[in-house]
């Protein structure tokens, strides 16, 4: 699921990725962040289904009487809501979103349906990037944070949960590099 | 017969919502990820829970009667 191939700038979130910049790195999360609230929707899922039929065995309820009806019904009611909220939850945290361009690192949280929160960090301002793992999960499944620590008066970057945190945090430090190394190149010809 | 329109309404105002959303994902997706996939799958699970809940309802008396009670046993 995670990504580190070019890709065209025009296809992946135009609105968020400038005309002139080249995208790096799309950093999503791991895929075992979604399966908890999957293995969660379906248990619930089931469990009405189990309510269900335990009240129509237990109060041998005839199939075709009235009260039947109404536990149908609702039982329709909440299967469909709880389907609902579940790919609400997963789309909270599929669109959870880092991008790494050649010119800066975007972080794009998604709080809900239509609220997004998009912060911004041009490389320049990039002090330090930290990558960590913990627990045995996350080091046989490789994935983990990422941390990135800029200037004082900027806040700090986070990118939770995602794979290859080190490939990650390792492609973070030479984009910043090669981004000082252009900064320095341009000043120099300004300066001649 | 006033809960069957009752789900009709709410069955109306749910692929409403769903509809919204479902725009609002594709608007979000990029390639190469499974928001398609998801949508399908939602799609085709709202689909099989109305479909088994109108077969379900098709063979129901709904005028209320009183012999329900007869079978009521909390003990």
């Amino acid at each position: 699921m995670f990504d580190s191939k070019q890709i065209e700038n025009k296809i992946i979130r135009p609105e968020i990725i400038r005309s002139d910049e080249q995208l790096i790195l799309v950093i999503k999360k791991h895929w075992i962040i979604f399966l908890v609230p999957l293995i969660v929707t379906v248990i619930c899922i089931i469990a009405i289904f189990i309510i269900f039929s335990f009240l129509v065995d237990y109060f041998k309820i005839p199939p075709t009487s009235f009260i039947f009806g109404i536990l149908v019904i609702l039982k329709g009611i909440f299967s469909l809501l709880i389907a609902y909220f579940g790919l609400l939850g997963w789309l909270k945290e599929y669109y959870d979103l880092g991008f790494v361009t050649n010119k800066r690192i975007i972080d794009v949280d998604q709080v809900s349906l239509f609220t997004q929160e998009i912060a911004e960090l041009p490389l320049e301002k990039v002090q330090d990037v930290t990558a960590k793992k913990q627990g045995i999960l996350q080091t046989y499944l490789d994935y983990g944070d990422v941390f990135v620590q800029t200037a004082s008066e900027l806040p700090n970057f986070g990118f939770l949960q995602i794979p290859k945190p080190y490939f990650v945090a390792q492609v973070i430090s030479q984009t910043v590099s090669q981004a000082l190394k252009q900064t320095n190149q341009n000043i120099k010809i300004i300066n001649e | 017969m006033y809960f069957v329109i009752f789900y009709l309404v709410f069955l109306f105002i749910f692929f409403i919502i769903s509809l919204i959303t479902i725009k609002r994902i594709l608007f979000l997706s990029y390639p190469g990820d499974i928001s398609k996939q998801v949508i399908l799958l939602y799609i085709a699970f709202c689909l099989f829970i109305t479909l088994t809940t109108f077969l379900s309802l098709k063979n129901i008396n709904w005028s209320f009667s009183f012999d329900f009670w007869k079978n009521f046993k909390i003990f």
